[in-house]
Formats: structure tokens, C-alpha cells, sequence
């Protein structure tokens, strides 16, 4: 274990800069224990980031989707057909074209805004730094369960607001009649009670019960099909474990696309 | 549009279905993004845009500029989407490490860095919030601050001034009047002693 070793930590929370950085990142990509703690400090780092996570200014989604609108992605990586590569051995592969080579980028100098080339080296080269093993050809299905749902053309999200502790999103297609409930926070219940979803139906229909999801540690990540989605929003409340057929206690969380 | 419905309009779900992980999730609208769905990819920024958001505006603190690094990163996000592929689950940490290092990239530019300079001379105190400090109160916050409670002192204020701060280990060093390696030594032993509280994968 040499000196450069003990800067993995620094330089996992970009804390490094200069010739340091570019010292580590010429070692690290050649020294696996280096290589597997950065990762590992990258993925802590990241709860470290979870913990701060906050509300998005309103109009930025709008912005940036009308950007997405008009933006042409970049070109898909493809290998040679004729050669055919385990997919193991392609996601254990460094992606071969990054633009940096798997080189060195100062983030000391100031890079002018739109310039894309740099960007693009910069992103590239977290990926291949990240040890993230990113594979280059797309390796077949294998999706999970809610991979039909998220691949749905007319897949649709809501972020329910509740005044309590937590947050609740909803993404849902109504031509595939499911839904994702996600939920980050939320207050674990007592015995005998249970989180009930609603459908919200157009033209002041009432409400309808939509599903039931409950939480050990505060998150939910819930697969509900449903029937015939029309609803024009979503709403949560909390019922007696089995649910409700209509809600019993107060709205908690709502909202709508 | 058909009326009121008054029976369950609940389909029963296999029972042998397991939910799906947040990477999971995370994973497949990223696979969809490269596709071009941009659909999937409001949804991606939905789920992301809280933790990309908070780590660029902790370390930036500009709310405006805060949200126009939000805004390149997402965009390189959609542009990039055609890279990844369905190796599985390490968009969350991937998305995390490109929004701190740009958040930095961004402070880090000279005029901000003079500007910096002169704040803390005149500040002498360390700019950068305790976690304890923001609201508590929430699972991920407590497990989080449960492993930060374990690191000694100096430990978790050096990786909170690097991390929360955007601070190099130097720059921590010259804040806390110790020596460099020392801070070096603590960042590192304070993301092993988290990493191995919060079980992240090895």
C-alpha cells in the first residue's frame, strides 16, 4: 500500500485537485484495491448526498424536458457483429471510445458552459473512474418486474404533497393499468393499519381504492395493476390493515400528473 | 368516461412477484432513456432530481446557479443514456458522484475560489452546515446521522467540510489549523467507518 493509496477517500468526495488528482487517477485505474474503494466510497458518498436531497425548484422539470425535447442523444456504441463477446467480459470492460481515454480531466479549470466535447470526456470519464463496469452493447432483456411498465409511451408521474414527514410518487401507465408507488421517509405505521392508495375520479366522481402499500423502513418501491386507470389524480390515506372501500382517515398525501 | 365506480377496481397481483429495488427501477428508465423515451426519462429525473439538487445547492448554496448545474447535469444524462446499458443498479451512485464533482468543478473556478477565500478569512468558521443541523427526524436521515454519530469528531468534520463543503483535504486542512495528512488519514477512515455501518456493497 503505497502513499497514493490513502487518497482514495479524498478523492472519492472530490477533494483532490491538481496534480494530485491527476497522480491518483493515472495509479488507481491500475490498482484494484484503489479501484474497489473508490466505488465503495462513491456509493457511501452517495447516501451521504440521499440525506440531503431537496425539493426541486418548480419550472425546472419543464425546462429541462423542453431541452430533452430537442436534444439529440449521443451516438449508441455498437460492436462488431461478427464477434461475439460474453456479456460478462463486455461489462467488465472499460468502455473502449471514452472520449478521455480513461485519461485525466483538471476540474481545476474552468470549463466553458456548453462545451460539449469536455462535458462529454468529463462524463465519460466519471463513468469509466466510477468503476461502474458500464457494458457497451446492450445485453438482452432481463429487465425487472416494472420494466414493461417503465417502457410504457405513455408512462406518467405524480408527486403526491403531504404536510407530514416523507414523500410519495406515483408513476403509472394507463394503457398498461399499472402503477409504481415509490416512497422515501415515510412514518412506519402501527400494527393494524396499512397505507391505502386512491384513485381520484374525473368530474368530482369520488374516490376510488387504488391499493394497499406498507413501509418497515421507511421506503416503498410498490407494483399495483389496476383496472381501467382514468383517474385525474392520486390520493393516500391510512386504514385499518386490508384497507378500506372507501377512506376512513384524512387524505395524507395527493396529487396529480 | 364511465361513472362512479363503486366496486375495487384492484387486480390481485402475484403474490410471487417481488417488488422491485430502487435500482431496479432507476436502471430499466435508464436503459428506456437511451432509448429515447423521454417519458422514462421525466420519470428518471423525478426520482433523481432531490439528490441532485441538494448535493449541487449543499455545495454551491446559489439556489439559481444551483439549478442550472441541475439542469446540464440532467441534460448529459439524456444525452449519455445511450451509453448505459443493462449492466444493473449503480445509476443512484453514478448520478451522486457526477452532481458533487460538477457542483465542485463549478465552485472551484478562480473568482469563486478568491471569493471563498476572503469569505472564510473573514468568516474563520467552518462554513459548512452539520447535518445534525438540517432536519432529522426521517429514516435515511437517522441512519445516516446514526453512522456519522459513530465517527469521532474530527473525522466527521472532515468529511462533512470536503463533502457538504466542497473543501480539497487541503483546504479542510488550512479551515481546521491541522496538519494535511492528518485530514487525508480522517476522510478516508471516516468513509470506511460509514461505509461499513451502512453495509455498502464490497
Amino acid at each position: 500500500m503505497n502513499e497514493l493509496h490513502h487518497l482514495a477517500g479524498a478523492y472519492a468526495v472530490d477533494a483532490l485537485e491538481g496534480d494530485e488528482r491527476r497522480e491518483f487517477e493515472a495509479h488507481y485505474q491500475s490498482c484494484e484495491i484503489c479501484m474497489s474503494e473508490v466505488a465503495e466510497f462513491r456509493e457511501t458518498a452517495a447516501h451521504l448526498g440521499d440525506a440531503i436531497a431537496t425539493a426541486v425548484p418548480p419550472g425546472l422539470k419543464d425546462l429541462i424536458m423542453a431541452e430533452v425535447a430537442e436534444t439529440r442523444q449521443d451516438p449508441v456504441p455498437v460492436l462488431d457483429s461478427r464477434r461475439t463477446v460474453p456479456a460478462s467480459a463486455v461489462a467488465d470492460r472499460a468502455v473502449p471510445e471514452n472520449p478521455a481515454g480513461g485519461d485525466v480531466i483538471d476540474f481545476t479549470k474552468r470549463r466553458p458552459f456548453r462545451d460539449q466535447s469536455r462535458v462529454l470526456a468529463l462524463v465519460g470519464a466519471v463513468l469509466v473512474l466510477a468503476g461502474l463496469s458500464l457494458a457497451i452493447v446492450r445485453l438482452g432483456p432481463g429487465g425487472s418486474s416494472v420494466e414493461p411498465l417503465l417502457a410504457a409511451p405513455d408512462l406518467a408521474t405524480a408527486q403526491l404533497e403531504g404536510s407530514g414527514v416523507g414523500a410519495i410518487r406515483v408513476i403509472w401507465s394507463a394503457d398498461r393499468d399499472e402503477a409504481l408507488v415509490i416512497a422515501d421517509d415515510l412514518p412506519t405505521l402501527a400494527s393494524g393499519q396499512t397505507y391505502e392508495l386512491w384513485f381520484l375520479l374525473p368530474d368530482d366522481g369520488g374516490v376510488s381504492p387504488a391499493g394497499l402499500f406498507n413501509t418497515d423502513d421507511g421506503s416503498v418501491f410498490k407494483l399495483i395493476e389496476l383496472e381501467d386507470i382514468q383517474n385525474v389524480g392520486w390520493g393516500v390515506t391510512v386504514e385499518p390493515s386490508g384497507g378500506s372501500q372507501s377512506p376512513t382517515g384524512p387524505v395524507i398525501f395527493s396529487g396529480s400528473a | 368516461m364511465s361513472a362512479v365506480k363503486s366496486r375495487s377496481i384492484l387486480r390481485s397481483v402475484p403474490s410471487h412477484q417481488r417488488a422491485p429495488t430502487e435500482s431496479e427501477i432507476l436502471s430499466d428508465l435508464m436503459v428506456q432513456a437511451g432509448r429515447g423515451n423521454e417519458a422514462a426519462f421525466a420519470a428518471l429525473y423525478d426520482l433523481l432530481a432531490p439528490l441532485v439538487y441538494g448535493i449541487v445547492l449543499k455545495v454551491v448554496r446559489d439556489p439559481s446557479i444551483s439549478a442550472e448545474v441541475a439542469q446540464e447535469i440532467f441534460l448529459e444524462l439524456w444525452k449519455t443514456a445511450t451509453r448505459y446499458s443493462a449492466d444493473r443498479g449503480a445509476v443512484k451512485s453514478f448520478v451522486a458522484t457526477i452532481s458533487h464533482r460538477r457542483a465542485v468543478d463549478r465552485v472551484r473556478s478562480e473568482q469563486a475560489r478568491r471569493d471563498r477565500e476572503e469569505r472564510e478569512h473573514r468568516l474563520a468558521v467552518p462554513p459548512a452546515d452539520s447535518l445534525a443541523e438540517l432536519v432529522a427526524d426521517s429514516f435515511q436521515m437517522s441512519r445516516i446521522e446514526k453512522a456519522l454519530e459513530k465517527l469521532t469528531p474530527g473525522q466527521r468534520e472532515a468529511l462533512e467540510l470536503a463533502y457538504y463543503g466542497g473543501h480539497t483535504y487541503r483546504e479542510v486542512a488550512a479551515l481546521l489549523g491541522e496538519p494535511e495528512g492528518t485530514i487525508k488519514t480522517r476522510i478516508r477512515d471516516g468513509l470506511i467507518k460509514v461505509r461499513d455501518d451502512l453495509g455498502v456493497a464490497k
